[in-house]
């Protein structure tokens, strides 16, 4: 196997650029926003043709967080109906997308090991941000704020649109990306990063990950519990679902 | 009386000693008899006459119900009665006469068992006059329809006084709340006033342990000799009911006032304890041998049954513990460990297959997603130098092209990727063939774990036959509740036996420690008693040949002359000689005979008491129906006539009163002494 080193939740620290280029490029497209004409008077606004935004940037982690742990995504869509979240108010909404998750065997095959920093799950983008940048899709840029503190912008060109709308109708991968990022849009949109943080600091697991260490998965049981807790009864897996549990 | 020095305390001890067989006199000392005889006194009491008891008057009152009165008839009888022969003649059977005489004896014993049961509700007052000597008594009973007892006073004073009406000149001697009171306090009087002593004779214990007891002469036994009842011909003093203990004897011994009575009685009471004792104590002794032998059999069977059962639990244990249970029990579920080790093993290795197979699924979709995305973005061009924000020149795109050269940094460009991918995807082929491995392996580790867990199941099922079979063969093993509380009683009942055997031995030792001073008694006695009655014949010589020569009088008077000789033995045992043969009184076959030798023998016992020191007779007599069915008229009339000679020979010293239905009795006495109803045909 390469001499690599096996993670809970058969994971492994290898990254790729490209996949995670396309996986973050994906996110960016969907939770971006036009540039707007008080942002293009700032010294940090690029010089090139962009025709969208995103910041900040501790966001994206906390969203690519939620698509790399399948696991943890169907906890919190629990949690969100037990906190009467308005987007998943709808208890059928819910219980279909998490017995879609478990039945496909997502936390088994689509986790992906984030690691834990001062922040919570956070990795360094330089490649990713390189990769983009090479290829004139996305630019990354600071602010240097007034407060001292600096903040990264992400702009999106015209470029980067059509390249993601063409990776999501070629690739298959892309496109359970692109379906995992409208779910997630469609659950957490009116929430801020901070609210997306402090849902992901609740649980135990993510709060106490060792620093610099990926963050374990969590047990499909735990998900299991907590269904019967908040709906009232049992969850129900395909039987090649079960294996994992 | 004998000339030879009469026998005292010290001679009769002495006597006794001496009396005994060399053997017993070393067993038996001076100390011993003298201890036993201390209470013996030897010397004749003072010689005096025997009060002689006459009735003076009857009043009998109350009220009777007859058959053919619609109303109860008042009882209103008044009689008296002079000395000598007196005669009651109504002829006529049930118009009671012996009613009258049953009231005397009432009056006289405190006794009414006599009376008919009719009779004896009738009769609520009954005032007796009579006299002892020259003193005058009225003894009054009160009979309270509301109670069963009456209550009876005696008074003293003057006759023909109405004692009651003038206390001044009377005095109460008792008064009798209830009849046994009554009985007792005339039995006390008469005792006092006649000089009679209340003998006794021994009676066996209730129960074979108990010690013999005595029983007293009554009153009511003595007044045995003051009355001829009607029929009583058949025995000469006492029937068989009042025989028992030799009372015929003493009331003799004592009437005739024979010497030395009381202390051979106590002698004889005494001795007869001392071998009803023996006997008992023989008897209880053999009793307690013979249950000494059932205790100690019984116990032997209780034990024999607890070995019995000790054995049989004994081998079912054995069966049990032979059979290997636990052995077996160990080994099944060593087994099931085993099983559960191996399975757990089995389940560590599915899971690991788990883990693998989940490790290599994401590998796999991680590779091929690399795979699909490194083949999209092939065409993506680098345009823009990430560094330097520079664009790449048309220069520079025909350099990397032609030379090879990076369009970016301008070093050797890795051209790859096709490589790369072909790498990749051999990479996933392999690990797609290894997901098929892991999963044909983890369908085995199953398939394994499977077969452990059933084998798991089967063996602790044979555990669990396995201990039921324990249980089961455990309960044949242990002792059942029955027999468990058939143990339980029999160890109660063999140390109940155990204690009783003790207690048993314990009794017997006691009878072998005891009974030698026991058997010396009871030859002190014997012996004693022998060397008093010869003491006492000596003494009784003069006095009973009055006895015999008055009683062979008196039957010639009345026609038994073919008695020739009428002995008594110093205990008043009669003997009769008839036709010069010792005959008994109920050996002589003639009724006629019988009845006229008896009432010989009451007159010669009357008349004997009228000597200074010859009885105690006191001179009264009731006779209900004298005579029997067999005697002729000429026998009654010839009684009549006996009895008219006694009258007048001894009408200061004696009272009969005789009633009868026979006319031939209207001779017996004076005209005056011959009473009549007083109630149309009834007595009263």
């Amino acid at each position: 196997m390469n001499g690599s080193q096996r993670y809970i939740g058969g994971s492994i620290p290898e990254r790729f650029v490209e996949v995670d280029a396309a996986r973050l490029l994906l996110i960016l497209h969907h939770f971006s926003a036009p540039c707007e004409e008080q942002l293009k008077l700032g010294k940090f606004f690029p010089e090139r043709d962009v025709e969208r935004h995103f910041t900040p940037e501790y966001k994206l982690p906390k969203l690519d967080f939620l698509v790399r742990y399948p696991g943890y995504f169907a906890y919190e869509l629990i949690e969100l109906h037990r906190l009467n979240i308005a987007s998943a108010n709808n208890p059928d909404d819910v219980q279909r997308e998490v017995h879609s998750i478990l039945n496909d065997r997502e936390p088994e095959l689509r986790t992906q090991p984030f690691r834990r920093f001062w922040y919570g799950a956070h990795e360094r983008l330089n490649e990713v941000e390189a990769w983009w940048h090479a290829r004139g899709l996305v630019y990354a840029r600071i602010e240097r704020r007034s407060d001292g503190k600096p903040q990264k912008h992400y702009f999106l060109t015209n470029e980067a649109q059509l390249v993601a709308d063409k990776l999501i109708q070629a690739v298959e991968h892309a496109k359970w990306y692109d379906n995992r990022i409208r779910l997630i849009q469609q659950f957490y949109d009116g929430l801020s990063a901070s609210d997306i943080r402090n849902l992901q600091y609740s649980h135990p697991t993510y709060r106490d990950a060792q620093l610099a260490r990926t963050i374990p998965d969590l047990p499909i049981r735990e998900v299991i519990a907590h269904y019967q807790q908040v709906f009232g009864k049992p969850l129900k897996l395909i039987e090649e679902a079960t294996d994992v549990v | 009386m004998s000339s030879e020095p009469i026998l005292n305390l010290e001679t009769l001890i002495e006597k006794v000693h001496s009396g005994f067989a060399k053997k017993f006199q070393e067993q038996i000392s001076l100390h011993d008899i003298r201890s036993t005889l201390s209470t013996v006194h030897l010397a004749d009491p003072p010689a005096r006459s025997a009060s002689h008891l006459s009735i003076v008057r009857l009043e009998i009152s109350g009220s009777k119900t007859l058959a053919n009165e619609e109303h109860p008839l008042p009882i209103d009888y008044a009689q008296d009665f002079g000395p000598g022969v007196n005669v009651l003649l109504i002829e006529d059977n049930d118009v009671g006469k012996s009613s009258i005489l049953k009231t005397i004896k009432f009056a006289l014993t405190g006794d009414d068992g006599d009376y008919d049961a009719d009779v004896k509700t009738w009769i609520t007052n009954i005032r007796l006059w009579f006299s002892l000597n020259d003193e005058q008594f009225l003894i009054a009973i009160t009979c309270s329809p509301e109670s069963e007892n009456g209550l009876g006073v005696l008074y003293e004073g003057p006759k023909g006084i109405e004692l009651e009406d003038d206390p001044t000149k009377s005095k109460v001697v008792f008064r009798a709340p209830d009849r046994n009171e009554l009985q007792e306090s005339l039995r006390r009087f008469f005792f006092d006033k006649i000089g009679l002593s209340r003998l006794a004779w021994a009676v066996p214990g209730a129960k074979d342990q108990d010690a013999p007891s005595e029983a007293g002469t009554t009153w009511l036994t003595y007044f045995q000799a003051l009355q001829i009842p009607d029929g009583s011909d058949k025995y000469l003093l006492c029937d068989k009911e009042h025989s028992f203990g030799n009372q015929e004897g003493l009331i003799f011994s004592t009437f005739l006032g024979l010497h030395l009575v009381e202390q051979l009685n106590w002698l004889g009471v005494e001795a007869s304890k001392q071998s009803k004792l023996e006997k008992s104590t023989e008897n209880e002794r053999k009793t307690l041998q013979s249950r000494l032998a059932d205790l100690e059999k019984q116990e032997t069977d209780v034990k024999d049954r607890l070995d019995k059962m000790k054995r049989d639990l004994a081998v079912r244990r054995k069966e049990f513990v032979d059979e290997g249970f636990q052995n077996r029990i160990t080994a099944v579920q060593e087994m099931i460990r085993d099983r559960l080790t191996q399975e757990e093993s089995c389940q560590r290795e599915i899971a690991d297959a788990a883990d693998s197979l989940s490790f290599l699924r994401s590998r796999e979709t991680q590779i091929k997603e690399l795979i699909a995305l490194k083949l999209h973005f092939t065409g993506l061009n680098v345009s823009l130098c990430p560094n330097c924000d520079s664009e790449v020149s048309t220069e520079e795109l025909e350099r990397e092209q032609n030379e090879h050269l990076c369009r970016l940094c301008n070093k050797p460009a890795n051209d790859a990727t096709p490589d790369e991918i072909a790498v990749r995807r051999s990479e996933a082929e392999q690990i797609t063939e290894q997901i098929s491995l892991e999963e044909g392996n983890r369908k085995q580790l199953r398939q394994q774990a499977e077969a452990l867990r059933n084998e798991v199941v089967q063996l602790r099922k044979d555990v669990e036959v396995l201990e039921a079979s324990v249980k089961a063969k455990l309960t044949q093993a242990l002792p059942t509740e029955e027999e468990d509380k058939l143990r339980d009683k029999l160890l109660r009942e063999a140390g109940q036996l155990s204690s009783q055997i003790l207690s048993t031995t314990h009794r017997l030792k006691e009878f072998q420690e005891v009974g030698a001073f026991d058997e010396s008694k009871r030859r002190i006695l014997k012996k004693a008693r022998d060397i008093l009655q010869t003491e006492a014949s000596r003494r009784n010589k003069e006095l009973l040949e009055s006895l015999s020569r008055l009683t062979q009088e008196v039957a010639q008077q009345i026609g038994a002359e073919s008695i020739t000789d009428v002995t008594c033995s110093e205990l008043g045992t009669v003997k009769l000689t008839k036709h010069g043969e010792v005959v008994r009184f109920t050996g002589i076959k003639n009724q006629g005979e019988r009845m006229r030798l008896k009432l010989a023998f009451f007159l010669a016992m009357m008349r004997l008491g009228c000597k200074v020191g010859y009885g105690r007779h006191p001179g009264f007599l009731l006779v209900d129906q004298p005579g029997s069915a067999e005697m002729v008229p000429e026998d009654f009339q010839a009684l009549a006539t006996v009895l008219h000679s006694l009258d007048e020979a001894d009408e200061e010293h004696i009272q009969i009163l005789c009633f009868t239905a026979r006319p031939e009795f209207t001779d017996a006495t004076r005209q005056e002494r011959v009473y009549g109803s007083q109630s149309g045909k009834f007595a009263f």
